[in-house]
């Protein structure tokens, strides 16, 4: 049994050696197999990563034209601000192979900003890295290379250029270190710059850099020959409301803000709230017209004797002695005959004119630097006396660009914007002025220059209106008849006006470039007629020797003033 | 046999063709992406040179630097109301060379009396100008008379006008065949004489304002004719800046100062 069942269990162990030799190849296969379909799948994606990798990394990156933050631009697409990548030149302290005093000396060589101590201290600084300058031009980056220190690191890094430096620095603003807009337009715009879906396109400003250039520079020139304080110009295109132009005497270079003057940043144009004087008779005489005060231009007031307020008196520096119309008011610049026209109107009627064109609240405009004006408390006899010639009333020159736009557009006000409006947009605007009122009012201030006070406002066939005002300047002690607010504020072309054009002179002394006057007509009144004859061209306005207002119909009434 | 035998070779051949061909192909069109990739860089990095450059550009030709280089150097002023023309009528204004509508036909008038006697006009056109002055008031009067009628009115004495000076005189004559002139002017048989009469009467006239400058504007209005009658065609222009042209630049520059504000 044994040997049969040796017998039997003989023939199996072929069987089963065949069966594990099966086996054997069948899992040898399966590893091969194994060893196949890892090689396939690894030549697969290595052929897939050399057919598609390009496309793969570059998706994560984004638009490499897209910049970091938006560029600004002017009404012309001229730039204003833009970002670009500069260079950095950094240092790290431990990383300094070379002898440390040695290389200081050669930084301070290169970069003088810092003495060579300051170097070597900033060389034995316990931090990683230090900057030793945020913004190199490539020449400087090149000559620290050459000093061949491993330590020190050159990295790019979106900076923040204004090319056309200090011009329209107050409208512009600037960003501090970290790229964020700090102040002007940087800060109202700063969601728009910064937003990835609109910052490819630029963001476009309602200022013109030609005009600008034209404003800033001859208001510069004022400023330093009169030895002024500071002045601020503006040009307003009285249809849409877009500053074309808005400078602020000093200025300063929005590409180096910390090297600034402190002073130099402040903008008068929309943050210094004067009484602008004289300049603000239009206004009154035009809401009396209005209300019914004034109905005729024979109509006459008496600027004979003067006026009586409480303790102090109104009067004219040339007294006329006699009663005159109202467009003798105006070209005679006479505060008596307008305080009576203030009397007339009285309080209510004075406040509504003023509020109507906002004089009561901050100047409407996009900017962040604004100051509210100084609204009388009182409206007593004398505030409306005096605010009727504008004392009394503090507003900023913008305030006062944006009443005259509505005194001589047909009467209608609109806010003003630093944003470009696409051209033959309508402007939606209140209505302040009837037409006629506007019309008349455009006829009184074309006659102020061609027969009044403000002659040497006059730019050859640019057909200029406009009023002069000298405010007293109020001081620590009261007024001071020395320190002046000399203002003017013009429209051009009279016959169709298209921009109005302020020029405020804050306490000029008297130089030879005004004469030794320093009343409106000889410090403001001629930056006003340079402005005016280099930016109309420019603003499309042509110059011409045939056309002008009609202004006869004032005439019989007026008595022209002596020659300024 | 021997083929059945390299058979598997064959196979192993082809397919080994076919597949190194698939890989060339691969590698190719792997090569030209990287190539598009590359150019898509360099496209961007030439973008982002050009908007630094025009930074830069930007930076340079910035407002206050040219409103430095006017104060110290170029000195431009902003252009007066002269400088502007309004219309195409205010344009017209400004040019002197067209003359007055009466003095054509009085032109005219003298190339007729040259017609009916063609033999002495002939004569006179073979003749140099300067000896054709002398000349002229011995053969025939006519010619000389009418060309020089026109220019000479206030014109004193030179060699060549003294004989208009003689000739105005009967200055009437010549004013009685006007009829014929119109028949002159139109019949082309009568053109070649007058043609060739007229370079000569032109030169003459230089000749005149050569001589005394005072004369030019009344010669440049005098000349004005010729250019008009039936000689346009073959009076010859000498060059591009024949004394026509000159004198014509000449007067337009002198009324656009007269027009312009600036000196």
């Amino acid at each position: 049994m044994a040997t049969l069942a040796a017998q039997i269990s003989r023939p199996i162990p072929p069987v089963e050696q065949a069966h594990g030799m099966g086996l054997t190849y069948h899992r040898l296969m399966l590893v091969m197999l194994l060893f196949v379909g890892v090689t396939f799948v690894i030549v697969a994606r290595l052929t897939q990563l050399q057919l598609f990798s390009d496309d793969a990394g570059r998706a994560l990156a984004g638009d490499p034209l897209l910049p970091p933050r938006g560029d600004i631009v002017d009404r012309n697409g001229v730039a204003l601000a833009r970002t670009f990548d500069g260079w950095t030149i950094g240092i790290q302290p431990q990383a300094v192979i070379g002898d440390k005093r040695d290389l200081a000396r050669r930084l301070h060589d290169l970069m003088p900003q810092r003495s060579a101590a300051q170097y070597h201290a900033l060389l034995n600084d316990r931090r990683r890295f230090v900057y030793l300058a945020r913004s190199a031009v490539p020449e400087m980056v090149a000559q620290v290379n050459a000093l061949g220190e491993p330590g020190l690191v050159f990295n790019r890094e979106p900076r923040r250029l204004y090319p056309q430096t200090s011009i329209a620095g107050h409208v512009l603003g600037w960003v501090d270190r970290d790229g964020h807009g700090a102040s002007g337009m940087e800060r109202v715009l700063e969601q728009r710059l910064i937003d990835p879906a609109r910052r490819g396109q630029p963001v476009a400003l309602s200022i013109d850099s030609r005009v600008q250039a034209v404003l800033e520079t001859e208001l510069a020139t004022a400023v330093t020959t009169m030895a002024a304080e500071g002045g601020t110009g503006i040009v307003l295109d009285i249809h849409s409301g877009e500053l074309v132009a808005m400078a602020s005497a000093p200025t300063f270079n929005p590409n180096s803000v910390t090297r600034s003057d402190p002073n130099a940043m402040y903008n008068r144009a929309t943050m210094g709230v004067y009484e602008l004087g004289s300049v603000m008779k239009p206004v009154t005489i035009a809401a009396a017209m209005e209300s019914g005060v004034v109905t005729s231009l024979h109509q006459r007031w008496d600027a004979g004797s003067p006026v009586a307020v409480g303790r102090f008196r109104i009067s004219d520096d040339h007294p006329l002695g006699r009663p005159i119309s109202v467009a003798e008011l105006m070209v005679h610049s006479s505060n008596i005959a307008t305080a009576r026209v203030a009397d007339q109107m009285g309080a209510e009627r004075m406040q509504a004119a003023f509020r109507a064109l906002g004089f009561h609240r901050p100047v409407e405009i996009e900017l962040n630097e604004r100051t509210r004006p100084l609204w009388p408390r009182d409206w007593g006899r004398a505030t409306v006396l005096t605010s009727g010639f504008g004392h009394g009333v503090a507003i900023t020159p913008l305030h006062l660009a944006n009443a005259y736009a509505a005194l001589v557009n047909g009467g209608i006000l609109r806010r003003a914007t630093l944003l470009r409006v696409e051209p033959g947009t309508r402007v939606p605007g209140r209505r302040v002025y009837s037409a006629a009122t506007s019309e008349r009012i455009r006829q009184l201030l074309r006659l102020v220059v061609t027969h009044g006070t403000g002659r040497r406002a006059e730019a050859p066939g640019f057909r200029v209106g406009g009023k002069t005002g000298t405010a007293e300047k109020a001081g620590a002690g009261g007024y001071s008849n020395r320190v002046n607010v000399s203002t003017f504020a013009a429209a051009f072309p009279m016959d169709a006006p298209r921009y109005v054009v302020l020029v405020m002179i804050d306490a000029p002394r008297p130089t030879e470039a005004n004469s030794f006057v320093t009343t409106a007509a000889y410090t403001a009144a001629p930056v006003v007629s340079r402005v005016i004859s280099r930016a109309g061209p420019l603003l499309g306005v042509i110059p011409s020797d045939t056309r002008d207002l009609d202004t006869s119909a004032l005439m019989p009434p007026v008595e022209t003033s002596p020659a300024p | 046999m021997i083929a059945r035998g390299f058979k598997p070779v064959a196979w192993v051949a082809a397919i080994g063709t076919a597949a190194l061909g698939c890989y060339m192909l691969s590698l190719q069109v792997a090569a030209e992406r990287a190539e598009l990739a590359g150019l898509e860089r360099k496209i961007i990095s030439t973008e982002q040179s050009i908007r630094s450059l025009q930074t830069e550009l930007g930076t340079r030709s910035r407002m206050v630097q040219l409103q430095q280089w006017n104060d110290e150097v170029l000195a431009l002023a902003p252009p007066a109301a002269g400088q502007f023309l309004e219309s195409q009528m205010v344009l017209a204004r400004f040019s002197v060379n067209v003359p007055p509508v009466l003095e054509n036909p009085a032109e005219v008038r003298m190339a007729s009396a040259e017609v009916p006697t063609p033999a002495p006009v002939t004569a006179v056109a073979a003749s140099p100008p300067r000896a054709a002055a002398p000349v002229a008031p011995v053969a025939q009067p006519v010619v000389r008379r009418a060309s020089l009628d026109t220019t000479t009115t206030p014109a004193p004495q030179t060699k060549a006008a003294a004989p208009r000076a003689r000739a105005s005189a009967s200055a009437e004559r010549s004013a009685t065949q006007p009829a014929r002139v119109r028949t002159a002017v139109a019949e082309p048989v009568a053109r070649p004489p007058v043609s060739q009469a007229q370079p000569t009467r032109s030169r003459t006239l230089a000749a005149t304002t050569q001589a005394q400058p005072r004369v030019q504007r009344i010669s440049t209005a005098s000349a004005e004719p010729t250019r008009r009658g039936a000689a346009t065609r073959t009076a010859p222009r000498r060059g591009l800046l024949d004394e026509r042209t000159q004198r014509e630049l000449s007067a337009a520059s002198r009324s656009e100062r007269r027009g312009g504000t600036r000196d």
